[in-house]
């Protein structure tokens, strides 16, 4: 955004918001009503990929493939202050310059509140990612005969939420949109859930907003505390010695920049930095999930209609990994530089002990949930090594195993549509009779169990690698540590992984048919389009990941960059 | 010319989308499909080959050439600076030197026989489209396994090799012991694989890139700076070696080939004889890296002589190791192919057996030229992969030909065969032949590659006694190799057919025989191969060529005297074979005739214990220590936070409870009695007194409660 105002961002948040109303008013039947909310959901699709496809092509540049319509460039901060009596305010050129579309607007000044959107390349894809799955939500479970407008409407504002939490840049309102996505999940689970949907689901609003409440006396410490020094300090990046004083600010930016640079982030001490980190880290584990403050999440899953677990796994906690590379990370570097081994230990934990745990489940989608769980750790693993092949790693996970899980999650669907039942010993030689279901469940769990040439390995194998390289810190700091070698620790999850994946298709797809199914139907056409679409993307990405790895990869420079030094 | 190369890696990978997804529609057209990609990457292949050869491939002034493919990772725009991990971007390139150009051919040429051969095995069979879209998919997987630039893209070629092979071991996936094989097969090769991406971390995090040339280059400097040590590079050559102990099934993780026979025979002949075990010792001739660090050109004034070993840089250890292994599975694997009936488990066998000699020759081959240090010897290297090629003719003829055997008489037990020579008259003689070269009898191709690593062996026994023994063991093998190979043969061919109905049997079409008689040629021709290109480590070489014999220059070793010994060690053994089974001079009942003999065999059928131990070690260890968490999470980790939960709950409703009575209780009361008066008295009376006493109750006990902390605990603190 530079001369011309735009307003695309505002409109990717604005047309789910509007598709919800119109679901929830304008619509009767079921299908008008999935008519409706597919076109919202294509729409902000379709605006969310022209973006992706815009950035991509700037190349960091102000003009991509679709300029003018859109004008990339992170245009100048601005600084008010006050300086005795009198208002002052200068504008800062930011050294990243990494988001690359902003709006902001003045919302509450006197309380230093703007409505702010942008987008970097870590947000970018998942800004993708949000409105696909929601799309092929829809797609996939297209004849839901229960409140059907009630139903779309909510998965529309999950996607609107979503969006939201990934593109806020003002801390207030980035928290507000946290506690906004609760509330269509909560209903999804609470009315189209399975028997125990009560129980899950006011069980995942507790655990998620507990988290939460620990991470906004943490915003509001920031904001308090820390935000009016900053702001000082990046003043006296414009050379001018008058002494100026500051409002507290919830504009993340601000802070980004003022963190980004080793002279300006004195204002914000270790001693501050290191509770800060810890709740924010709390929060955002939780909502990853990571062992110990996981088990909202199985039974969240279990109850959860497909829609509902889909974008759960796909997106919702996806929100706890991207807290962790735009807030916890960057805000926070030297804490991060300090308590790195706390993710690595959290991260390696829910690893291991999540895939342990796989492996005895009988429901299919229990299974998958603790799936989820263990590959999330890598998000965690990716995170804590403070090198940028593994940042890029743990942040192109987020977006990789935002693709597989929704795949394994609809398969649950589509089993349960198909058979009757998700409990693994009762379905016997599928292979047989739903060929195509087969397929795709291969697909699924391979590219889940990290095989390479599908895009799970890609992600995971950059968090190894970058883990086991160490921190690019300044000079001094070996390169080599010996403690790195504990990564043996982690990697086992990827042999057990495999093996509880294994025994998952030995016992569904092989073998002869359990007669006692009955009859069964292959998957159906509209289930198949979405398949079609999602196991595209995880060949693509694993044989090309370039693409999708290019914004996951320039953000991962300027949070590499944190501890490198001058 | 070489930037064609991508159509090698296009061509199958097409044919596999096509086949895979369209397939259905032209069922009986999908072999050909499939065997035509096939051709279409042998031509280039060829091509490429025969470029190279005109480009100085024999003599070693070919230039290694590449072919971009796609970039993975993009590469740090800005200087990097020092601390930086990733130098420069994540490429996949196609490399084309000596050893790939060879394998890329032999691979491509294999792969149109043994799918040819498919088209007529598998006529009967649903489920064509699947078999041959994964066939192509495993020999795209193959092809850019040899091709590989780099750690990386090797090992993902490597997976989907793994994948495939998972696939089509489990091709009849309603047969139970085929759904299990191809879950064993997977998860073990699996734990190799796991050693091989450790290994391939630690590469990149060392050394900063994939790539083999680049890792070459920077040895040199990195080990002067003390950054890479001989221990590192031990590990390095080990954790590599981990990948191939699983994909190339040596022992300890042997154990899942022989079940991988459950998958269809030209599956077992191309997958799990002639290719993808292969690649374990592909692996190893890549690790040549570690094992044995040279110079690169430019660090020696003379061109001529580059590949001059780093000697202190040299891991002495990791190469026993692998020679150890190596020699071990050998005789290990030989000794299991004694006993068992099953046709295709005794090739089984026979494939790791003969596939730990090519580990043998790669670790005697790494000793060798290590030890000789300015001199390098490539012999050992050199051998090894002749070894790779002339195995991979004979064993896929041996499969080949036992699936002809199968398809005629449908069981895999010998016990039920016998004078099968009249019947298959083609297959008889086709077998024979590979048998001979199996069993190492000149001038069959076998002899000469496994006569030259005994060799190398032995001249390494000289500077490590150690490698005496394994020479011993080399020797054992090659006796047994004979004896099992030819009571293969006069089981299935010789003496009478003790199958049911023997009107049935016939020889397989010509589609099958076909294949069969060209591997023939093949395992014959091979193994003189190096009398056209002046000596095989003229062409496949480590470091630099050597145009005589590879034995030529020993100095410990009068060749000729072990060429006598392999030979006689491969005749007695065709020997006992022939008096026990064929002229039954000797009784087979003689190997079970004595307590201990009986329990050797019955040792020997049951695979000396390995599988069940691998069985309740792997599975039931695994299962008990994910039942034990699985009931943690349940119990503890929810129980705590439903015991939570319960706790909160239980101080809400007593906090509620609490204000009902008391708090609410007094207002109320206090209300009531102004509006109600004498009615208070009587509430009082009726029963309401004990609440009151319970609050003064309580309230007595916080008194006491503060006296106790102000008396008792507040001084343990130092306090008052």
């Amino acid at each position: 955004m530079a001369e011309t105002a735009q307003y695309w961002l505002t409109l990717l948040i604005a047309i789910p918001a509007v598709g919800f109303i119109v679901t929830l008013v304008a619509t009767k039947t079921l299908r008008h009503a999935r008519a409706v909310a597919l076109a919202f959901s294509l729409a902000q699709l379709v605006l969310a990929s022209l973006l992706l496809l815009d950035w991509l092509t700037a190349g960091g540049g102000s003009q991509g493939a679709l300029y003018p319509l859109f004008e990339a460039g992170d245009p100048p901060l601005t600084l008010a202050g006050t300086s005795g009596d009198t208002a002052v305010e200068a504008t800062l050129v930011p050294r990243s310059g990494d988001f690359a579309y902003l709006e902001s607007y003045e919302w509450v000044p006197r309380l230093g509140m703007r409505f702010q959107l942008g987008v970097d390349g870590l947000s970018l894809p998942l800004v993708f990612l949000t409105p696909l799955l929601v799309t092929l939500s829809i797609v996939f479970q297209w004849d839901e005969k229960h409140r059907s407008k009630e139903f779309y409407a909510l998965l529309l504002l999950m996607g609107a939420t979503v969006a939201g939490v990934f593109m806020a840049l003002d801390f207030f309102l980035f928290a507000i949109f946290w506690e906004l996505v609760l509330i269509p999940m909560f209903l999804l689970i609470g009315i189209w859930g399975g028997p125990r949907k009560r129980y899950a689901a006011i069980k995942f609003l507790i655990y998620t907003h507990v988290g939460f409440a620990i991470m906004l006396l943490s915003i509001f410490a920031v904001y308090l505390n820390v935000t009016p020094g900053l702001q000082a300090s990046l003043w006296a990046r414009t050379g001018d010695p008058t002494t100026v004083t500051f409002r507290p600010t919830f504009d993340m930016r601000i802070i980004l920049e003022a963190m980004g640079d080793p002279l300006t982030r004195g204002a914000f001490v270790l001693s501050l930095q290191i509770p800060a980190f810890i709740a924010f880290f709390f929060g955002f584990g939780v909502k990853l999930p990571m062992v110990p403050f996981h088990t909202w999440l199985p039974d969240a899953h279990v109850e959860a209609p497909t829609a509902g677990s889909v974008l759960l796994a796909g997106v919702l906690l996806k929100m706890g990994g991207y807290g962790i590379f735009r807030v916890a990370l960057p805000m926070m570097p030297d804490a991060a530089r300090e308590l790195w081994w706390v993710l690595a230990v959290f991260g390696s934990v829910s690893m291991i002990y999540a895939s342990f745990v796989c492996l005895p489940q009988v429901d299919l989608k229990r299974l998958i949930a603790y799936s989820s769980i263990g590959h999330m750790g890598f998000v965690l693993l990716g995170a804590s090594s403070l090198n940028r092949v593994g940042i890029a790693g743990g942040a192109f996970q987020l977006f990789n195993h935002g693709l597989i899980t929704a795949v394994l999650f609809m398969l649950a669907g589509s089993v349960k549509h198909a058979t009757g039942t998700r409990d693994i010993p009762d379905l016997r030689g599928l292979a047989t009779k739903l060929p195509m279901f087969s397929l795709v469940l291969i697909i699924g769990t391979l590219a889940s169990l990290g095989l390479p040439g599908l895009n799970g390995f890609v992600s995971e194998f950059m968090v190894f690698a970058g883990f086991y390289s160490g921190p690019e810190l300044p000079a001094g700091a070996a390169p080599l540590l010996p403690w790195r070698a504990l990564i043996i620790i982690p990697l086992l999850a990827v042999a057990i992984t495999g093996a509880y994946y294994l025994w998952m298709l030995h016992r569904m797809l092989f073998g002869t048919f359990n007669a006692a199914l009955g009859e069964v139907h292959d998957l159906p056409r509209h289930e198949l389009a979405a398949y079609l679409v999602l196991c595209g993307l995880i060949v693509w990405v694993g044989l090309y990941p370039t693409l999708f790895l290019e914004p996951f990869w320039r953000a991962s420079e300027g949070l590499a960059g944190l501890w490198r030094g001058p | 010319m070489f930037e064609l190369g991508w159509i090698i890696l296009a061509a199958p990978l097409l044919a596999f989308l096509v086949v895979g997804l369209f397939g259905r529609w032209f069922k009986e057209y999908c072999g050909w499909v499939v065997v035509g990609s096939f051709v279409a990457a042998f031509a280039v292949s060829l091509l490429l080959l025969v470029t190279g050869l005109q480009g100085g491939m024999i003599g070693g002034t070919f230039e290694t050439q590449h072919a971009p493919l796609v970039v993975w990772v993009p590469g740090v725009d800005v200087d990097p600076g020092p601390n930086v991990t990733l130098q420069g971007e994540i490429a996949f390139r196609m490399q084309f030197d000596n050893l790939s150009l060879v394998m890329l051919t032999l691979v491509s040429f294999l792969a149109i026989l043994i799918a040819t051969y498919s088209v007529g095995y598998m006529a009967h069979e649903e489920g064509k489209p699947r078999f041959f879209a994964e066939i192509a998919l495993f020999v795209t997987g193959m092809l850019g396994t040899v091709s590989a630039d780099n750690f990386l893209q090797l090992l993902i070629f490597w997976e989907i090799m793994g994948l495939c092979s998972y696939l089509l071991i489990g091709f009849w996936y309603h047969k139970p012991e085929a759904a299990s094989a191809a879950k064993k097969a997977f998860m073990v090769t699996r734990i190799g694989d796991l050693l091989f991406l450790v290994g391939v971390i630690a590469i990149f995090a060392i050394f900063g890139t994939f790539e083999f040339e680049k890792i070459r280059e920077e040895m040199p400097a990195l080990g002067l700076a003390g950054s890479v040590t001989p221990e590192l590079l031990g590990l390095l050559a080990l954790l590599l070696f981990g990948g191939a102990v699983g994909k190339s099934a040596q022992f300890p993780l042997h154990f899942w080939l022989p079940d991988a026979m459950e998958g269809p025979t030209p599956v077992s002949a191309l997958i799990h004889a002639a290719t993808m075990v292969k690649a374990g010792v592909f692996l190893v001739a890549k690790s040549f890296l570690f094992l044995v660090p040279t110079y690169p050109h430019e660090y020696l004034p003379d061109p001529s002589v580059a590949g001059h070993v780093i000697e202190y840089l040299v891991p002495w250890n990791a190469i026993l190791v692998v020679a150890a292994i190596g020699g071990f599975t050998a005789i290990f694997a030989a000794s299991m192919a004694l006993a068992h009936y099953d046709i295709k488990r005794v090739l089984a066998y026979s494939t790791i057996s003969q596939l730990a000699y090519m580990i043998l020759g790669l670790g005697a081959g790494a000793w060798l030229m290590a030890h000789a240090g300015g001199d390098p010897q490539t012999a050992g290297y050199t051998a090894a992969l002749f070894h790779l090629m002339n195995h991979a003719f004979f064993k896929a003829l041996l499969f080949l030909a036992a699936g002809s055997v199968i398809h005629a008489v449908h069981t895999n037990d010998m016990r039920s065969m016998g004078g099968l020579r009249k019947h298959l008259p083609w297959t008889y003689r086709t077998m024979l032949i590979g048998s001979l070269a199996l069993a190492g009898i000149p001038p069959l191709s076998g002899f000469w590659s496994k006569d030259e690593i005994l060799a190398v062996t032995f001249e390494n026994g000289a500077s490590h006694p150690g490698f005496y023994l394994l020479y011993v063991f080399g020797i054992l093998t090659a006796f047994m190799t004979a004896f099992y190979s030819f009571r293969l043969i006069f089981m299935t061919f010789h003496g009478e057919y003790r199958g049911a109905h023997p009107e049935k049997l016939h020889e397989s079409p010509w589609v099958m025989v076909g294949p069969l008689v060209v591997l023939m040629g093949f395992s014959v021709l091979s193994g003189i191969l190096p009398f056209f290109t002046n000596g095989w480590g003229n062409l496949v070489f480590y470091g630099h060529p050597h145009a005589e014999f590879p034995t030529e220059p020993f100095t410990h070793v009068t060749t000729l005297v072990l060429a006598v010994i392999s030979i006689l060690a491969a005749v007695g053994g065709v020997v006992l074979a022939y008096l026990v089974y064929d002229k039954r001079r000797i009784p087979a009942a003689v190997f079970t005739a004595t307590e201990s003999r009986r329990g050797m065999h019955t040792a020997l059928l049951n695979r000396y214990y390995i599988d069940p131990a691998a069985d309740r070690v792997g599975r039931d260890g695994y299962l008990w220590i994910a039942r034990g968490l699985d009931w943690l999470d349940r119990k503890v980790v929810d129980g705590a936070v439903n015991g939570l939960a319960w706790l909160g709950e239980a101080t809400a409703r007593a906090s509620d409870w609490f204000d009902r009575t008391y708090i609410d209780g007094v207002v109320n009361r206090v209300s009531l009695d102004t509006i109600r008066g004498s009615l208070t008295l009587r509430r009082i009376q009726t029963g309401r007194v004990q609440n009151y006493g319970g609050m003064i109750a309580i309230g007595m006990a916080l008194l006491i409660l503060a006296v106790f902390i102000a008396k008792v605990v507040a001084p343990l603190f130092g306090g008052g």
